[in-house]
């Protein structure tokens, strides 16, 4: 298992891409190995915060102290992927 | 209870004892009219989305008040921020129902009174601005819609309130008790009337020392003894009384109008906010028409809805390629995203009241709502043209069911290979209820005359713009001395 990560999304008034679709290939190349918690479970490891544009205007005064993942776009969703991998060191499903 | 979900709030309306006529009659329970349904179902979005956390992030907000998480429609804006989601929470949600949602008009109001009342209070040294916070908790705490109710029926336009013919053609106090006034007249276009839980009254139009008994704002539980409600009749309405939902073009959402009429309703002290203080009355109508003005964004969001169905149409039968449709495309999404550009300026540009409430750029607000005048026609006309003649001479879903002529309707109305016909039909229909059904009255002469008229934000504009600074420039560069 790896940490608890909660998702924590903008407000979606006008997303250049999917976000619904990016989060769910997030889930899948991270494979079971995550416990997705909510934002304010008070269980999260780290968030990682989906926004629909470069602007990324998500209000993040309330999010818990812990490490944030941004993603703005679907290009991102490997670095986001390899950046969790290279915080926790836990190899992704890909990579095994 | 401070958000309550879509269900909730369906049920919250069924409670109340709303008197509502509609085709001559007396509906008792408009939340399951057929009719009334969908524009119920639009407010319920609002409601919805404030539990998705895809969307709470613009949605919903802390309460400056209690410090409890809020639905933003019962927000008053403490920082540009809050105006910019704004004007993104409108684009989401008149995308998300493709139709007037009807319940930014009370927070527009709300707004607007928290700037008046604490300025009235400043000069008179009345309560007013404590009232309105006490009214405003109670808003936020139970999660209510509120009706903003601005438009008199007016009469003659050429005379003010105290000269007309029908003194009623303004809505006024007739009578001061000892616990509060009564009122009499009506409230017209009342987008929305009969889905809100209150009603939050406001004047007109400047007024002078003579129409003080016009001058009066204050808030109303929508049921309470003597509000009728009238509704309006929309194009195609009756549709949604047919069996099979693909004519009704939009088959999940809709909004709605009414004339809402006061037989001497009686208003404690408590729910006044404005009482005769006639000189703040025009200052009143330009910031709540300033906020309503930035509230157009919604239209935005509609036209998301129409430009991807416009889209959708061309690439069912094929021609999604030819030069002139594109072009048409990108015509489509430069008036749209223009019509953004508005309402997130006079956002970005806002400024703070001596109240604390940020207030949006008067001047960007009626320019951008005077764009939104124009450009939803010409999205229509370019949606029109792309989806062709078929979107007017479709026949009815019944016959396309018809054992005698089904299967020829089903083979001469075929899109391209791989598209089911029914796709294509539903599209267009969903173009014509944008364009010219019952969403072409919030898509099209809403934007004409919702928030005021074309003519309205002229003046305004006339009068924001600094003249004086451009010829200085002009003289400067010209060399004239």
């Amino acid at each position: 298992m790896w940490n608890k990560i909660a998702l924590k999304y903008c407000g979606g008034c006008n997303p250049q891409y999917n976000r619904r679709e990016a989060t769910n290939e997030l889930k899948e190349k991270l494979g079971n190995r995550v416990e997705w918690v909510t934002v304010d479970s008070g269980e999260a490891e780290a968030v990682i915060v989906v926004q629909g544009c470069p602007r990324a205007c998500a209000d993040l005064s309330e999010l818990p102290d812990v490490p944030m993942f941004m993603l703005t776009s679907v290009e991102q969703i490997q670095t986001v992927v390899a950046d969790l991998i290279q915080a926790y060191n836990q190899p992704g499903d890909d990579q095994e | 209870m401070p958000l309550m979900t879509a269900e909730e709030y369906l049920d919250s309306l069924r409670k109340l004892n709303l008197k509502v006529y509609m085709f001559g009659r007396r509906v008792s329970n408009p939340v399951d009219d057929l009719i009334i349904r969908p524009s119920a179902l639009a407010v319920a979005k609002t409601y919805e989305l404030a539990h998705d956390p895809e969307h709470e992030d613009l949605m919903t907000v802390r309460s400056h008040l209690t410090g409890e998480k809020i639905n933003r429609f019962t927000h008053i804006h403490q920082n540009r921020e809050d105006l910019l989601k704004k004007s993104k929470m409108g684009r989401l949600l008149g995308r998300e129902t493709g139709c007037c949602f009807q319940r930014c008009v009370g927070m527009d109001a709300l707004n607007a009174l928290s700037i008046i009342t604490y300025d009235i209070d400043l000069k008179y040294a009345t309560k007013y601005n404590q009232r309105l916070l006490n009214y405003l908790r109670y808003v936020q705490i139970n999660d209510l819609t509120v009706d903003g109710a601005m438009t008199d029926p007016k009469g003659d336009r050429s005379l003010p309130p105290h000269k007309q013919p029908d003194p009623d053609a303004f809505l006024h106090v007739v009578e001061k008790r000892k616990e509060g006034i009564v009122v009499r007249g009506a409230k017209a276009h009342q987008t929305g009337a009969v889905n809100s839980h209150e009603i939050l009254v406001m004047p007109t139009q400047a007024m002078g020392p003579d129409d003080a008994d016009w001058a009066v704002s204050f808030a109303l539980p929508s049921d309470a003894e003597g509000i009728t409600y009238v509704m309006g009749r929309q194009s195609c309405d009756t549709r949604k009384l047919e069996p099979g939902k693909r004519d009704q073009g939009n088959i999940m959402f809709g909004g709605h109008e009414a004339l809402v009429i006061f037989e001497d309703v009686f208003v404690p002290w408590e729910r006044l906010f404005m009482y005769r203080e006639y000189d703040f009355a025009g200052r009143l109508v330009e910031l709540f028409a300033a906020y309503h003005r930035q509230s157009y964004a919604c239209k935005v969001g509609v036209g998301d809805v129409l430009i991807g169905a416009a889209q959708a149409s061309a690439e069912y039968i094929g021609v999604e390629k030819a030069s002139h449709i594109k072009d048409k495309i990108v015509e489509m999404n430069h008036l749209n995203e223009t019509l953004y550009c508005g309402c997130i300026a006079c956002a970005s540009e806002g400024h703070q009241e001596p109240s604390g409430t940020y207030c949006v750029d008067i001047l960007l607000a009626n320019v951008h709502k005077h764009n939104v005048t124009r450009f939803p026609y010409e999205i229509s006309r370019l949606a029109q043209d792309i989806a062709g003649g078929l979107m007017v001479t479709m026949p009815a879903e019944a016959d396309f069911s018809s054992g005698e002529v089904g299967h020829l309707l089903k083979k001469y109305f075929k899109a391209k290979d791989g598209i089911p016909m029914e796709n294509r039909l539903r599209i267009l229909r969903l173009i014509e209820n944008l364009t010219l059904g019952t969403a072409a009255v919030g898509y099209l002469t809403e934007s004409m005359h919702g928030a005021g008229s074309p003519q309205a934000q002229r003046i305004m504009i006339g009068r924001r713009i600094n003249m004086r600074e451009k010829i200085r420039a002009a003289k400067k560069l010209a060399g004239v001395e």
